[in-house]
């Protein structure tokens, strides 16, 4: 059952790893220019802010300094606590700039719900309050949903705005490898968020769909879903960059990362109607499934080395009862360490690694990064799936115990 | 065709065919282990030929049997000890699940039981006290205490004692069964010293010492070689 088990997972691991190798490898040719639209349409830009005094100042700077024919920026201070509304209110004589104060905290999608209210521009860009966008970012997104009638959303890079701690330079490599996934899954046409920390919507799309869902704990990836079953697609413009800031510890990263999987759990039980659908192609049919049993497979993974892991405590102290602490060193030898490996795992499992090792490599380049943050790179090949799997588990352990309250 | 569907297609015959190259090579590994096993085997056979025959040679004075005896026996005993060793750590393969596997125990245990009998001999012969210890065991948490218990007291007393263990859940041959019936052992585990004192419990390896301590004193021994015990459980 346990090499069943082991077989099952590292099969898995192999075929996605193979399968992004393969869209890179079709991938090669393909080209992010695209040609600057006769017209630039008008852009609001949606800053939700809650609580984020050390930072909205640097990002309303940085957005009212882009370079753009028609940018308006909507601020909406969903009734902060602390000084947020205060520092807003220094740009007020900016032109561009409109603040909505709410009075009564309605979370991030009533705030950005409220923003929408107000606007008439052509597209709707969206961005949290921590971000600062590149000064090309807005331009590039524009252009993309201009050229491509069916996209519903472009998304940017996501990168780090500080690497002060280990906990954030260990994000910047994995934002470094997602945003080289999220660029396959694009050009697969698989993408399935937008994150808040840049999005750029057409604003008519948002107003049929009624904005953004509210309570939802990943309002982002829904909007992205439901944009997708308008038969829309998601597209990400690689050389489009948000820098973002990041949770600085592991307590931090913790409850983001718990939110997010509890957020797509229940995204999942919204829109189960399509899951496997054909309707909205590839999105539904491999791209739900998948990334939700590659979630359930690393929970299955971490109780499969957790299970191993007690099996050899349990081995240790039994033999700690019977005749105390002792040590002794085993004879080694290659050959029969050769002869006990279990082949059958080990051999997908080796390729498996090989061909990410492969796609990392790939994903430093592509961002033309030198090979920096050398224990954040190790801690992110060899534990963050651990950390991954245990956020999961925290996050199915905390829905199943909700769902089971609700029903009691 | 489309990229995501030529990329399942694409990824799904990569995983096969790396499955498949795991599956033969396991297979392979399987093999070898085998055939690693069994050229232990061999070579134990033929270093206890070697010793039958050299005896033979030699004739049968006390001093040539005793010199002979004491300079083959750790050869002998770390042999069996490397078999017995192997025949654990591949167990969990899937070469257990083969005949091959019970075959090879069967044949350990006839050179377990052989290598008992020679150490039996020499000990009457050669007037010595090393203790010869038959170790029974199962999956039970009892038995694998005892094995660590075991394992610490080898380590400890070196080539004063030998231990030869049999494992009463998996495997089958009649060295085993008239063992079995022999000690009326069902569970393990069962510790039994110089083929007399049968203890069916865990031992600790405190009263072990003590025990095996007794034995080479001769203090509480039978000389009832057959089903004797030392305690009843």
């Amino acid at each position: 059952m346990i090499f069943l088990l082991a077989w099952v997972l590292v099969a898995s691991s192999m075929f996605m790893s193979a399968f992004f190798y393969s869209v890179y490898t079709s991938q090669k040719s393909s080209s992010e220019e695209l040609d600057d639209p006769d017209k630039w349409p008008s852009v609001s830009v949606l800053v939700p802010a809650y609580n984020e005094e050390s930072v909205v100042a640097d990002s309303l700077e940085n957005l009212l300094s882009i370079d753009y024919p028609e940018l308006e920026v909507v601020f909406i201070n969903d009734a902060s606590t602390d000084s947020t509304l205060e520092k807003a209110q220094r740009f007020e004589d900016r032109d561009n700039l409109s603040i909505v104060d709410l009075e009564e905290n309605r979370g991030k999608a009533g705030a950005l719900n409220k923003g929408l209210e107000q606007v008439e521009s052509d597209f709707t860009a969206v961005q949290d309050a921590d971000s600062v966008i590149d000064g090309n970012t807005l331009r590039s997104t524009v252009s993309r949903l201009v050229a491509e009638e069916d996209t519903g959303g472009v998304i940017a890079r996501i990168r780090p705005l500080k690497k002060n701690s280990f906990v954030r330079r260990l994000q910047s490599v994995e934002y470094m490898v997602t945003n080289f996934h999220r660029k396959l899954m694009s050009k697969a046409d698989i993408l399935d968020v937008t994150p808040g920390a840049f999005s750029v919507y057409q604003t008519q799309d948002l107003k049929d769909l009624d904005g953004f869902d509210v309570g939802n704990l990943t309002e982002d990836q829904d909007m992205a879903w439901r944009l997708r079953r308008k038969g829309m697609s998601i597209r990400m413009t690689y050389n489009a960059v948000s820098n973002t800031e990041l949770p600085a510890s592991f307590r931090e990263l913790k409850g983001q990362r718990v939110r997010w999987a509890r957020g797509y759990i229940r995204n999942i039980s919204k829109h189960s109607d399509i899951v496997f659908s054909s309707e909205y192609g590839w999105f539904s049919r491999f791209q739900i499934p998948v990334q939700f049993a590659v979630a359930l497979i690393s929970v299955a993974g971490l109780g499969l080395i957790g299970y191993g892991f007690a099996e050899s405590l349990y081995n240790f102290l039994i033999t700690v009862s019977s005749v105390g602490l002792s040590f002794s060193i085993p004879e080694y030898s290659i050959t029969k360490a050769l002869l006990s490996f279990q082949w059958k795992i080990y051999t997908p499992l080796f390729f498996g690694i090989g061909i990410t090792a492969a796609l990392v490599k790939q994903a430093y380049e592509e961002s033309g990064r030198s090979l920096e943050h050398k224990t954040g790179l190790l801690f992110y090949l060899f534990a963050f799936f651990f950390l991954k799997a245990g956020f999961w588990s925290t996050a199915i352990f905390k829905e199943l115990s909700r769902s089971s309250k609700a029903w009691t | 065709m489309d990229l995501v569907k030529s990329s399942i297609l694409k990824a799904s015959a990569a995983t096969l065919v790396v499955l498949l190259i795991g599956l033969l090579l396991g297979l392979q590994v399987d093999d070898m282990r085998g055939n690693y096993i069994q050229d232990q085997l061999r070579e134990s056979d033929l270093e206890m030929q070697n010793f039958l025959v050299t005896q033979n040679y030699l004739d049968d004075s006390t001093s040539n049997y005793c010199g002979l005896v004491e300079t083959r026996i750790p050869e002998l005993s770390r042999q069996n000890t490397e078999i017995g060793s192997n025949l654990q750590s591949f167990s969990g393969k899937s070469l257990s699940n083969g005949q091959e596997y019970k075959f090879l125990v069967r044949k350990y245990y006839v050179n377990q039981l052989r290598l008992y009998n020679l150490l039996s001999d020499y000990n009457e012969r050669c007037n010595k006290n090393t203790t010869l210890i038959f170790y029974f065991f199962d999956d039970s948490v009892q038995s694998q205490r005892q094995g660590a218990v075991l394992t610490e007291y080898y380590r400890e007393v070196d080539n004063s004692s030998y231990i030869f263990s049999f494992n009463l859940e998996k495997e089958d041959s009649s060295v085993l069964n008239m063992l079995r019936e022999g000690y009326n052992v069902t569970d393990g585990p069962a510790v039994v010293l110089n083929g007399d004192r049968t203890y069916r419990r865990y031992v600790p390896l405190k009263e072990l010492k003590t025990l095996t301590k007794n034995e080479s004193l001769g203090l509480n021994s039978s000389q009832d070689l057959n089903l004797s015990e030392g305690e009843v459980n």
